[in-house]
């Protein structure tokens, strides 16, 4: 061999291998454990943050609270909050507050002030985040938890050498613990709220391109009449100026634009995991203010997801939608629209970009629009190597070059081997 | 005489090895497959071959008459 190379046709905006399917992670709409968590026996919730050691005193100094003891500090609202150390990281265990709700909804306040303090989501933690509900239960013995996490179908049923049980259940990791001193188990359930984070992550190839999730519209039901009203009492601020509402995270923006007497809310940013944590945050605060969903109109979700791709072709786009069922076709221009299962979808290119940016509304199922998303990449992906393959063979001759032999491989790769 | 082999993944980007080709000559192959799959080249490697000269006529008649 003299040279080994890697090369990527110009119908992708950067080459395939630096082109990161990240997959779709669900935003958790945290029903189990809400549901877990309106028993009545929910006592203390253990976070992980990514507040170092060093941080955690100048953070909590900042916080209106009181210290009662060494790692423990009281909020006005009740709320205590006892620091542990796990590594280099603050680990907090929030309690005192006897109603679950109030528990987690004091927490969450908690939580906003730090992040506003740290300007950063403090319990980001490789996109995700880690809690762990802490119940009483009356199990005095290890057989009693055996005998219950079998009846609730646990997998996985281990015991350690802590005397603990661990198992996992509905989706869930769970574990039986006891406290020093208690006659009953503790139940703790781990809950993983990931940010939704749908798209493709590249490399930068001598082009400031990224991929992912860029822009995140929401068409609401909030009415002008409502709109500064509901922020207030959500405890966000509006600007009239620009129609803005500052977000505790810097990376994240929001503005309000108003159509057809309805307000529409765009968040943008460069982090889609501030973008998605913040519109979770603060829709989950606004709805509970008017008390519905602010979400919909006429039952229908109005998110509009907008994504980077790595296509630049747009007759191998075409090709690839239509292979792939898309239906109600419409070319404009650079501009191409259609529906595929259920889902709208636009594809244009802004702002002079070669490569194409994606908009989907109609998402009912994010799962499901993760597999549609993959499979397209899939796809076009194949139809370049079609497209690849032809474009060689036809031009050989021009070059003075004669195809030897072509095979095709077990991974569905061919390789040409040409006389030069 | 020189080969190209070059590999065609399912995700579209392409790999080319050249053989028996000398010098810095196997570089100008990256350009022929630029313009024979209207690529783009974002890596390469040069192997030992690339940095041994292909030997002309004359030095290879020298060689002969040193070992002769």
């Amino acid at each position: 061999m003299s040279i080994t190379l890697m090369a990527y046709p110009m119908a992708f905006l950067v080459a395939p291998e630096n082109v990161k399917d990240e997959g779709i992670n669900r935003a958790s709409d945290n029903k189990s454990s809400n549901n877990a968590s309106t028993a009545q026996n929910l006592c203390s919730i253990r976070i992980l943050t990514n507040i170092t050691v060093d941080e955690l005193s100048r953070i909590m100094g900042q916080i209106e609270c009181q210290q009662i003891r060494s790692s423990v500090f009281q909020l006005p609202s009740g709320l205590k909050v006892e620091w542990m150390l796990n590594g280099k990281y603050a680990v907090a265990e929030v309690f005192g507050i006897s109603n679950p709700e109030k528990l987690q909804t004091c927490a969450e306040e908690f939580f906003q002030s730090m992040d506003g303090v740290a300007q950063r989501n403090v319990r980001l933690i490789e996109s995700a985040e880690y809690f762990y509900y802490n119940y009483e239960t009356s199990y005095t013995s290890m057989k009693d938890v055996y005998d219950n996490l079998k009846t609730n179908g646990a997998e996985r049923i281990f015991s350690t050498s802590n005397n603990e049980v661990v198992a996992h259940v509905d989706g869930q990791d769970v574990k039986y613990y006891k406290r020093d001193g208690e006659q009953t188990f503790m139940l703790e359930v781990e809950q993983v709220v990931r940010i939704l984070n749908i798209g493709m992550s590249g490399g930068y190839e001598g082009r400031n391109v990224s991929y992912g999730l860029q822009n995140l519209k929401i068409q609401t039901n909030i009415k002008p009449e409502e709109l500064k009203h509901l922020l207030y009492e959500a405890n966000y601020l509006y600007y009239e100026a620009g129609h803005q509402t500052p977000l505790k995270n810097s990376d994240a923006t929001l503005n309000w634009t108003l159509k057809d007497g309805y307000y529409t809310a765009e968040f943008s940013g460069s982090n889609n995991a501030a973008i998605t944590k913040e519109a979770e945050i603060i829709f989950r605060k606004l709805n509970r203010a008017a008390g519905r969903d602010l979400r919909y109109i006429n039952d229908v979700s109005t998110a509009v997801y907008t994504y980077s791709t790595n296509y630049t072709d747009k007759g191998m786009l075409l090709n690839t939608l239509v292979e792939h069922g898309a239906e109600e076709l419409v070319e404009n221009g650079d501009e191409v629209s259609c529906k595929l299962f259920g889902m709208e979808m636009i594809y244009y290119k802004k702002d002079g970009s070669a490569g194409y940016t994606l908009d989907i509304t109609q998402v009912s199922d994010k799962a499901g629009c993760e597999d549609v998303i993959n499979d397209l990449n899939e796809e076009y992906g194949l139809n370049i190597q079609e497209m690849t393959y032809n474009k060689i063979k036809e031009r050989l001759d021009s070059e003075n070059m004669r195809l030897e032999s072509e095979a095709v491989m077990d991974d569905n790769s061919i390789i040409l081997t040409i006389e030069v | 005489m020189g080969k190209m082999k070059i590999r065609l993944f399912p995700d579209g980007s392409i790999q080319m090895e050249t053989e028996g080709i000398k010098g810095k000559k196997c570089a100008d192959y990256a350009k022929v497959l630029e313009k024979l799959a209207d690529a783009k080249v974002y890596s390469l490697e040069r192997t030992e071959e690339y940095y041994q000269t292909e030997l002309t006529l004359d030095e290879t008649q020298r060689l002969k008459d040193n070992q002769g």
